[in-house]
């Protein structure tokens, strides 16, 4: 009897004794953002009783893989808002990873809006345009998410902007997002090139002028052999703002063809 | 011959680690585990024979996911094969060596119980590691074998790339593959998946010093296995259940050990400190746990 | 040995030992052993009989420290049962031992002398010379898996030895032997008896118990009922047994009658038997394709 007392009370033991060192771990878990979102009976249900279990064992990584992969074939059998859910829940088992949202979101805005546009079954193209827009939408607030998620890595950033400038056709929103992913060292040097020249297709051709001349004075991602065409936009916007040659980068070389944009 | 021996007879980590090999040995003679870990093995090579591509918008993403894939399989078999090696191998232990009786013949030797329970414990918690060695090389090849295979296509592209922002950005995810084929923080993964499977296996040797059916134990150390999960949600409903506070205490939160998902998303790399909060974590549970089975065991009759 | 004071030591000694089983709740209590005095003198084999469930194998279980006594205490060569040290001098053989499956013969030596401090080159050459005194030699590399009964039981009592005890207990030793096996095993006690050693068997074939032990002990129910000299018990002083040859039947009256007049009472006239054992042993020596693992 007494050994069985002694080993209870050797088993909380720990427990009680180890709490700072619980909180200390729990506040690193949290920081280093471990672990993922908490899982609702909702998305037990999406996944079922298998995955559930799996879930329960700790194997977060395996059973998002796997959702992902059965999104697939919900993809290929047209079944778009299946394969919606169980992107939901895909990303919200690992909101950590930068895969899930992204492509995720193509395959909401490209591949889901397409079909939806073209499928024209029961619905005339006009209708069709109009459940595009729905899946454009959703891709939006689904990488916004995203975003909210992974604040430090410009990849969801640069795909926002990507489907602002081609699906919602707004540059000045694009340009936004480009600015922001291109302000990570990570971020490949075509980003800061593109917000440059979204800012200038939303009109702001003072702010594209200041954006390519940081690019031509700081920027050191870009390799020598696109120094050409930074080059070539700055002596474009130079002329669109009819700057006086004395403060141009590139003075006006009058027997230089110019390119009309 | 008798002077010689007589200053054996005090607390000897020499018999605690012949004890230790002894268990070792005889475990891994066992045809059940030659199996297994044969089995384990093939299944994580076949891991490099994943379909070669996968439903990315580029080949970058198609490539990583495809090593996502690879990495959370290898390592959730590597994790469930260690589970099954380290309950299942520690649950007979002591059942077996009283159904042979080998249990009285060292125990009339000059052994102490707690140098017998120790001894057992280490040549357990040796079998797991050397399972988990096995199964991490293997891992380690077929994660190569994979990695360099679109390693080799990525660098093909640079090499076909047709200006030179391509070529720049080709060679940028070429460095993404690479790192996420050659990331060490797997390592820590890997150390943390084996220090709770070594804690597993010390609660499978509690269960077993007052239990002898072999059911039990291992039925016993897996409902502890599961609820060491259920821990981390049971902290944020510990007012509510009088069952939460009873998990909180007695179990410990198995969830901190689960190192891999996270290491293989990368977006943050895994400080050795968090590494070593959790070992320590981890330590002190186990060395409560042995002591505990200590306790339990000396007083046992038999 | 002997002690200081001269005397010869008690290998083993136990004082009222005494020994109940909790049975569970609301069972009561089983009585194993019930105020047991044994003294086992140094170089003798004793032979501890009894039905099953007589305490025989609680008692040994007591003297190794495997069970505690409820009341009462044991002794080996003077050291308190409870004390580790008190097991250096001892060698056990338990009861139907399997050992580990897996090792071989010469790796369960191994195994257990490294337990008792033992290394290198002087454990390499006791391993070799009890495997040689047992009989396993040729088997040493063989897994246990692959060893017959008594071949199991030498190999136990190779363990037993290992550390060159000065006591030996065993628990059953020829059970489930055959006849040969049994028949080396009782050979080798009575060489260890030779050696010096002491030895404390318990067991419930008699027969077997009979050519080895100096001294008996019978125990039922706990108590033990009957102890001595085996040559003395079993001696029936009254009669006297006279075997004759070539005696023609004409003159068996006559020797009959001379008995009855002298006062005695021929109680059985009748060819002697030889026992079972010795033909089975004597057909075996003859058979020339040899007898199987014992060779």
């Amino acid at each position: 009897m007494r050994s069985i007392l002694i080993a209870i009370l050797l088993l909380i033991a720990p427990s009680w004794g180890t709490l700072p060192l619980q909180q200390r771990i729990e506040h690193e878990r949290l920081r280093l953002k471990f672990g993922g979102a908490p899982v609702t009976r909702q998305m037990r249900d999406v996944m079922g009783q298998g995955l559930a279990i799996g879930l329960l064992a700790g194997f977060r990584g395996i059973v998002a893989d796997f959702l992902w992969i059965q999104s697939h074939s919900h993809w290929e059998r047209k079944e778009w808002l299946q394969q919606y859910n169980e992107m939901q829940v895909v990303t919200t088992l690992q909101p950590q990873s930068v895969l899930f949202w992204d492509v995720g979101a193509w395959h909401m805005a490209w591949n889901i809006g397409y079909a939806e546009r073209i499928d024209t079954n029961d619905y005339t193209l006009a209708q069709g345009m109009k459940r595009e827009m729905v899946w454009h939408e959703r891709a939006r607030q689904f990488l916004l998410r995203g975003i909210q998620n992974l604040p430090n890595r410009y990849d969801l950033y640069f795909k926002l902007g990507w489907l602002y400038d081609q699906k919602f056709k707004d540059p000045c929103l694009a340009a936004e997002q480009y600015g922001l992913a291109a302000q990570f060292a990570d971020a490949p040097a075509y980003v800061s090139r593109m917000h440059c020249r979204k800012l200038a297709e939303c009109g702001k051709l003072g702010d594209a002028y200041q954006c390519w001349k940081r690019i031509w004075f700081q920027d050191h991602k870009t390799v020598p052999q696109s120094w050409g065409i930074v080059e070539r936009e700055i002596r474009q916007i130079e002329n669109e703002m009819d700057i006086p040659d004395s403060q141009r980068i590139f003075p006006r070389q009058l027997l230089k063809p110019e390119p009309t944009r | 011959m008798t002077e010689m021996r007589k200053e054996w007879v005090g607390f000897s980590p020499r018999r605690i680690w012949t004890i230790a090999l002894n268990t070792l040995t005889e475990s891994v003679r066992q045809k059940v585990y030659l199996i297994l870990i044969l089995f384990a093995l093939v299944l994580i090579a076949s891991a490099s024979f994943f379909s070669q591509f996968g439903f990315g918008e580029t080949g970058e993403q198609e490539a990583l996911e495809q090593l996502k894939f690879i990495k959370d399989f290898c390592l959730g078999a590597i994790s469930v094969f260690g589970m099954l090696i380290a309950i299942v191998g520690t649950a007979q232990l002591i059942p077996n060596e009283l159904e042979s009786r080998t249990i009285y013949t060292i125990l009339a030797k000059p052994v102490r119980r707690f140098e017998f329970l120790l001894g057992k414990y280490l040549g357990s918690a040796l079998l797991v590691l050397v399972s988990l060695t096995m199964m991490s090389v293997m891992f380690g090849a077929a994660l190569k074998f994979k990695g360099d295979n679109y390693l080799r296509m990525a660098h093909e592209s640079v090499r076909q790339a047709q200006d030179a922002g391509s070529a720049e950005d080709l060679v940028r995810q070429a460095k993404r593959i690479h790192a996420a084929v050659y990331d060490a923080d797997l390592v820590k993964a890997l150390v943390l998946a084996y220090m709770k499977l070594a804690l597993l296996a010390a609660i499978t040797l509690l269960v077993s010093t007052f239990s002898t059916s072999m059911v039990f134990n291992v039925a016993m150390a897996l409902m502890i296995f599961f609820a060491g999960h259920l821990v981390g949600a049971a902290k944020e409903k510990w007012a509510e259940s009088a069952l939460a506070r009873f998990l909180l205490a007695l179990i410990p939160d198995l969830g901190v050990f689960n190192l891999a998902d996270d290491v293989i998303l990368g977006s943050t790399s895994v400080p050795w400190a968090y590494v070593g909060k959790v070992a320590a974590y981890g330590g002190v549970y186990l060395i409560a746990v042995l002591a505990a089975a200590h306790f339990i065991f000396a007083e046992r009759e038999m | 040995m002997v002690s200081t004071f001269g005397f010869e030591m008690d290998a083993i000694q136990t004082e009222n030992l005494t020994k109940k089983y909790n049975l569970g709740w609301g069972r009561g209590r089983l009585l194993a052993l019930d105020g047991l005095n044994l003294q086992v003198r140094e170089g003798e084999v004793y032979g501890l009989l009894g039905p099953n469930g007589s305490g025989k194998s609680t008692t040994l279980k007591l003297i190794l420290n495997i069970v505690w006594p409820t009341s009462g205490g044991a002794w080996i060569f003077d050291v308190p049962c409870d004390k580790v040290v008190s097991r250096l001098h001892v060698g056990f053989l338990p009861e139907n031992p399997y050992f580990y499956r897996y090792l071989t013969g010469a790796e369960t030596l191994n195994f257990y002398g490294r337990l008792c401090g033992m290394s290198g080159t002087p454990l390499r050459k006791r391993i070799d010379e009890l495997l040689e005194m047992v009989g396993l030699a040729r088997a040493r590399d063989r897994r246990l898996s692959g060893y017959s009964k008594g071949m199991l039981q030498r190999i136990g009592l190779a363990q037993a030895l290992i550390h060159d005890p000065r006591l030996l207990l065993l628990d059953e030793p020829t059970a489930g032997v055959d006849p040969i096996g049994s028949k080396e095993i009782r050979d080798l006690i009575l060489r260890l008896k030779a050696m010096g050693k002491t030895v404390l068997l318990s067991s419930h074939l008699l027969a077997q118990v009979q050519d080895v032990c100096d001294r008996i002990g019978v125990l039922n129910l706990g108590k033990l009922i009957l102890e001595g000299e085996v040559s003395q018990l079993v001696r029936d002083q009254r009669r006297l047994s006279f075997t004759v040859q070539d005696l023609p039947e004409s003159a068996r009256a006559a020797v009959e009658s001379a008995v009855a007049t002298a006062g005695g009472k021929v109680v059985s006239v009748e060819h002697p038997q030889t026992t079972l054992e010795t033909l089975f042993l004597q057909a075996l020596r003859k058979d020339e394709r040899g007898a199987g693992d014992h060779d």
